[in-house]
C-alpha cells in the first residue's frame, strides 16, 4: 500500500463486527469527504458500502440519528439509505447500499458529458419530486439538495440520492450543515436553518438545472461580477435574489452568449412548466410555505410532460406536443438542427383527451404509449400509486398497420361510435382507435375522445 | 437517425475560472531529509483528486500554475494550465537561499483585475517552505496585499519541518486565527496539507459551506494535525519518514 493512501481509517481486509454475528469486511477504501471516508465492503454476502466518520463527527447524536433513520427505513428505493450502524472500540459508521456504475455524477449534465432527453429528464424530475415527496411525509428534511448528491443513470433518468445521513426531522439539525451555495433557500444563505420547506426551494433549483443546464438566479449579475466569492453568492443568493426571468424586472436576464443554454431551452419547454419556476423563483422567494411548489404540483407537471412526449417523425429526438405553442406559432416542428423537420411543420400525432370531471389531460399517442392508473382516476398522487399499467397500444392482428387501445384494467370499457352505437371492450381485449369513434367510457370517472 | 447520435443542443456552460497557486520553496534546505521528494509527490498525487473534484463544479474552470522561489522567485510554469491536462513537472532543490519576498511580488503581478478577468472565483494560493525569508519579504507581502484580488484569495502556508518560521508565514495567510500555518513534521503529514489545502480549499472557493448557525464558515474543517489512529493496524506505523 502506498503511503500516499495515508487517508484511509481503516486497513483492507479488516472485519468490523456487525448485528447478528455477522462479519462487516473492508474490501477496498473508495473515497473521502467533509465528514468521513467511504469503504467497499461486504456483510454476509452482499456488497455494500460504508462510511466511516472522522473523529470530529464520532458524535452521540449523529448515532442516534442514523439509527432513527434505519428505524424510519428508506423512503423509496432512490435513497442510499443507511441500512445499519456499525460500531467498533467506540467508533461508528454505517452501510448503506453501494452506487452501480450506471449512475453518474448528475453536474455532468451540465458540460454535456452525460445527456438526458425529454422523456428520461421528465423521469428522473418525476423520481426526485416523488422521492422527496416520501421523504417529508413522515416529518423528515434532506437539509442539503444540491446536484453533488444526486446521480443519474442518463439511459433512463433513473436517480440516486446519497448522503441520506444528514437526514433530520423538520425543524432539527444533528449534522449541523445548512446546505450548498447555489441550491439553498435564501432564508437560509440569510443564516436560517433548513427544512422541508427550503428542501422545496433547493429542489427547485436543481431540477431547473437539470432541465435549463443554467442557473435560476445567474443571469446578467453573474456576467457582470469579477469576482464571484461568498460575498457575492450571499449578496445574491440571499439578500436579494432575482429570477433571471423575473416578469417584472428584466435587469438580471440571461445573457447571450453566456448564459445560452438557457435561452434556447427556456423557449423548448412548454408555459406551465416556465411558470411552475417562474411562481417558486419570485413568490417563493419570501413565502417558504406557500410559494414553493409541493412535489405533488412537480409530479402533475412532470406526469403531463411526459404525457405529450412523441417522437419526431424524421428522426425520433423527443419532441414537446405543446397546445400554447401550436396557438402562438402555429405549428410544432422538430429542434434537431440535423433533421429534414428542423423547424418544420410536423403532424399532429394522434391523441387522447380524456376528461376527468372537469379536469382535461393530453396524452399523445405513441406505439409505445401505456395509460397508467393515475391518468384515469381523479387523484393518485404518488408513482406507485398511480403506476399500474391500465391500457396499452395493440396492433390489429388482421391489420398490423391499424392501431388500438388494449384494456389492461380489470373494468369493462365501453365506447360510443359517431353512429350512436355503444360497444363493449372487455379486460384484454382491444379496441379501434379511430375518427368514428365518439367517447370511450373507463368506467372511472373518466372518459376520453380521440384526436387524430 | 438514431436517438444516440442527436446533437446536444444548447452550448457548454460558462465558466468562472479558478486559479490554485502552489509557491514553493527551492532554497538548499529542501533538499535534506527528501522534502523536496515529498513535496513532488505529493502534487503529482493530488492531481488527479483536483480532476475528479473539478467535475464536481462545471461551471468553473479549475487552472493551476507552480512558482519556485529560491535565489529570487519563477515560474515553474509560464502559465496557469487547465486542470484537466496538467501533468506535473518535477522541481528540484537548488543551491539557493529563501527568497519569499521576491515570491510575493511576482505573484503580486498574477492577482491583478486584468490578469483574473472580469469572471472568476477567489483564487487558493499555498506557500510551502522549510525556511527563513532571506530578502525583503515584509515588502513583497505588502505589495502583494496591495492588489485588489489579494483581499478575496484564500492564502494558506505549509511550515515544513520545525526550522520554517510560522510568524512570517502567519503574515502571508489569510486566515491566520482558523487556519495558522500547519507544520507538516514528516511526508505524510505533509501530502495530507498539501492535499487538502489544494482540494478542500478550491472547493470551499467554487461553493463556499455555510454552516447551521448561519455564520458563513470561511474554510472548512482543516485535517487533524495527529494522524487517525488506523484501525486494523498497529499504531506505531514505521513506514513514516520523520524529518
Amino acid at each position: 500500500m502506498s503511503k500516499l493512501k495515508e487517508g484511509e481509517l481503516i486497513k483492507n481486509g479488516f472485519a468490523l463486527p456487525a448485528a447478528g454475528g455477522m462479519k462487516c469486511v473492508i474490501e477496498e477504501f473508495i473515497g473521502g469527504g467533509g465528514q468521513g471516508e467511504v469503504y467497499r465492503v461486504k456483510l454476509g454476502s452482499e456488497t455494500l458500502a460504508l462510511k466511516w466518520y472522522f473523529e470530529d463527527s464520532q458524535k452521540s447524536e449523529l448515532k442516534a440519528s442514523l439509527k432513527n433513520l434505519i428505524n424510519i427505513g428508506a423512503p423509496n428505493d432512490n435513497f442510499l439509505w443507511p441500512k445499519e450502524v456499525i460500531e467498533y472500540e467506540g467508533k461508528f459508521g454505517y452501510v448503506m447500499g453501494l452506487r452501480p456504475a450506471e449512475y453518474q455524477k448528475s453536474q455532468l449534465l451540465v458540460n454535456g458529458k452525460i445527456n438526458l432527453n425529454f422523456r428520461t429528464v421528465a423521469h428522473a424530475c418525476l423520481q426526485l419530486a416523488d422521492s422527496f415527496r416520501l421523504l417529508h411525509i413522515p416529518g423528515l428534511a434532506y437539509q442539503d439538495i444540491n446536484w453533488g448528491n444526486l446521480f443519474i443513470n442518463p439511459s433512463t433518468g433513473d436517480i440516486l440520492i446519497c448522503d441520506n445521513d444528514n437526514v433530520t426531522e423538520h425543524g432539527k439539525n444533528v449534522a449541523g450543515i445548512a446546505g450548498t451555495y447555489g441550491f439553498m433557500a435564501p432564508e437560509v444563505v440569510m443564516g436560517g436553518l433548513p427544512n422541508a420547506h427550503t428542501d422545496m426551494f433547493s429542489l427547485a433549483v436543481l431540477m431547473f438545472r437539470m432541465l435549463f443546464l443554467d442557473h435560476p438566479f445567474d443571469g446578467k449579475r453573474w456576467v457582470d461580477t469579477a469576482c464571484w466569492d461568498q460575498a457575492a453568492q450571499k449578496k445574491y443568493y440571499g439578500q436579494m435574489p432575482l429570477f433571471i426571468y423575473n416578469p417584472s424586472d428584466s435587469s438580471n436576464n440571461p445573457v447571450a452568449g453566456e448564459q445560452d443554454n438557457v435561452i434556447l431551452r427556456w423557449k423548448m419547454y412548454p408555459q406551465y412548466i416556465r411558470d411552475c419556476f417562474t411562481k417558486v423563483f419570485t413568490e417563493g422567494l419570501t413565502d417558504p410555505e406557500n410559494g414553493r411548489l409541493m412535489e405533488e404540483n412537480w409530479l402533475d407537471v412532470f406526469r403531463r410532460l411526459q404525457e405529450s412526449i412523441f417522437p419526431c417523425p424524421y428522426c425520433e429526438v423527443p419532441i414537446i406536443y405543446d397546445v400554447d405553442k401550436i396557438k402562438n406559432e402555429g405549428k410544432i416542428s422538430c429542434w434537431n438542427p440535423k433533421c429534414q423537420g428542423y423547424e418544420q411543420k410536423l403532424p399532429t400525432p394522434p391523441r387522447l383527451r380524456i376528461k376527468i370531471g372537469k379536469r382535461e389531460r393530453i396524452v399523445v399517442l405513441n406505439v409505445d404509449t401505456k395509460l397508467y392508473h393515475y391518468q384515469l382516476v381523479k387523484s393518485a398522487p404518488s408513482l406507485k400509486e398511480g403506476g399500474p399499467v391500465v391500457a396499452e397500444m395493440a396492433q390489429n392482428p388482421k391489420d398490423p398497420e391499424k392501431w388500438g387501445l388494449r384494456n389492461l384494467s380489470n373494468n369493462n370499457w365501453t365506447f360510443t361510435t359517431n353512429s350512436g352505437d355503444i360497444k363493449d371492450v372487455n379486460p384484454d381485449k382491444a379496441m379501434p382507435l379511430t375518427k368514428n369513434i365518439k367517447e370511450i367510457d373507463f368506467k372511472t370517472s373518466a372518459t376520453a375522445e380521440i384526436r387524430i | 437517425m438514431a436517438i444516440d447520435s442527436v446533437p446536444i443542443i444548447g452550448g457548454g456552460v460558462s465558466k468562472r475560472e479558478l486559479k490554485i497557486f502552489w509557491l514553493i520553496d527551492v532554497s538548499g534546505s529542501m533538499a535534506i531529509d527528501g522534502k523536496m521528494t515529498a513535496v513532488n509527490r505529493a502534487i503529482k498525487a493530488v492531481i488527479p483528486e483536483l480532476q475528479s473534484s473539478a467535475e464536481d463544479f462545471p461551471d468553473i474552470q479549475t487552472y493551476v500554475q507552480a512558482m519556485k522561489f529560491g535565489n529570487g522567485a519563477e515560474w515553474h510554469n509560464s502559465s496557469a494550465e487547465k486542470i484537466e491536462s496538467y501533468v506535473w513537472r518535477e522541481i528540484d532543490a537548488e543551491q539557493a537561499v529563501t527568497d519569499m519576498g521576491a515570491a510575493m511580488q511576482l505573484l503580486a503581478h498574477e492577482l491583478t483585475e486584468e490578469k483574473l478577468g472580469k469572471k472568476a472565483i477567489p483564487p487558493v494560493i499555498i506557500l510551502l517552505s522549510d525556511g527563513q525569508p532571506t530578502d525583503n519579504y515584509e515588502g513583497g507581502l505588502e505589495e502583494l496585499l496591495k492588489q485588489r484580488w489579494s483581499k478575496k484569495s484564500i492564502r494558506v502556508a505549509i511550515a515544513i519541518g520545525k526550522d520554517a518560521d510560522e510568524e512570517k508565514l502567519k503574515m502571508f495567510c489569510s486566515n491566520p486565527v482558523e487556519i495558522p500555518p500547519f507544520v507538516a513534521g514528516n511526508e505524510t503529514q505533509l501530502v495530507k496539507f498539501i492535499k487538502w489545502a489544494s482540494v478542500a480549499l478550491s472547493r470551499t472557493a467554487s461553493t463556499p459551506a455555510i454552516d447551521a448557525t448561519g455564520g458563513v464558515a470561511a474554510v472548512p474543517t482543516p485535517p487533524p494535525i495527529k494522524a487517525e489512529v488506523k484501525i486494523g493496524e498497529a499504531s506505531d506505523d514505521t513506514d513514516d519518514d520523520v524529518w
